[in-house]
């Protein structure tokens, strides 16, 4: 249970794959780097980065989705698929961001900083307000 | 883990995480609230002229959308006073508008179901 590697491949090759099991290795393995431990059993940052995820890829999918159906559509102008394009910008640099995201809250958590990010929120913010406007436009035109 | 909060600190208090990923969380299913209802507004308007009456179609499609704006518009101010709310252990502010959404996508639903029933 030294190296992570090894160890992280026997395990697995016994069908144990439990994520405590996993953070534990990790967290012995990698020495500074403690952030891939479970830091507590309601797996908060676990949920968190999901909901992140979630929403940036539903950001992305009707970015394109709507965006498409706004080109496809006759008689809507051009012009009401930019606000879907800059939502589906947002989602997919929301989407790229999650790892670094997800460390920085891990860090935080384990090092007992304060947890207030505001700019990854704001471009969520941002590319819905962009969808909504889009949408908008769109139903008032069709 | 995390401190607990302590209660009634004045100058504001770092709360407990867990209170401030919860938060983030609800912040974020806002927005996806209101992804859905735009998408739904968008497929109702973008549904063939001939599956519902025009006029229909539209009105439901804006109302979905209103609904959207609504929750888009409000979820970031919200966040950020419910995260002022947690830092000063005072009550968070009530869901006013959640009664709304759930009528309102009722009233939608209802109207849609009405408009499929009778085939226009």
């Amino acid at each position: 249970m030294t190296s992570w590697d090894g160890a992280g491949r026997g395990v697995a090759g016994r069908g144990d794959r439990s994520t405590v099991g996993r953070a534990e290795r990790r967290g012995r393995g990698a020495a500074g780097r403690g952030t891939a431990e479970l830091w507590d059993e309601g797996l908060q940052s676990e949920r968190t980065r999901l909901a992140w995820v979630r929403t940036a890829t539903m950001l992305a999918a009707s970015g394109l989705g709507a965006g498409g159906v706004a080109l496809r559509t006759s008689g809507v102008h051009l012009l009401v698929a930019v606000p879907f394009a800059l939502a589906a910008l947002c989602g997919a640099l929301l989407l790229a961001r999650t790892g670094v995201r997800y460390h920085r809250v891990q860090d935080a958590l384990h090092g007992g900083r304060p947890l207030d990010e505001r700019a990854d929120a704001l471009l969520a913010w941002l590319g819905t307000l962009s969808a909504v406007t889009g949408s908008l436009a769109f139903v008032v035109l069709r | 883990m995390g401190t607990p909060t302590e209660p009634a600190g004045d100058r504001g208090k770092e709360p407990d995480p867990r209170f401030t990923l919860a938060n983030e969380r609800t912040f974020l299913t806002w927005l996806s609230t209101s992804l859905a209802l735009s998408a739904g507004g968008v497929a109702m308007a973008a549904v063939s002229p001939d599956v519902f009456v025009p006029w229909m179609r539209t009105l439901l499609a804006v109302v979905l959308v209103s609904l959207s704006a609504l929750a888009a518009a409000m979820a970031y101010p919200r966040w950020r006073r419910v995260q002022h709310a947690l830092r000063h252990a005072a009550p968070l502010p009530p869901p006013a508008l959640a009664p709304l959404f759930g009528y309102g996508v009722a009233a939608v639903a209802l109207l849609a179901l009405v408009l499929i029933l009778t085939g226009r």
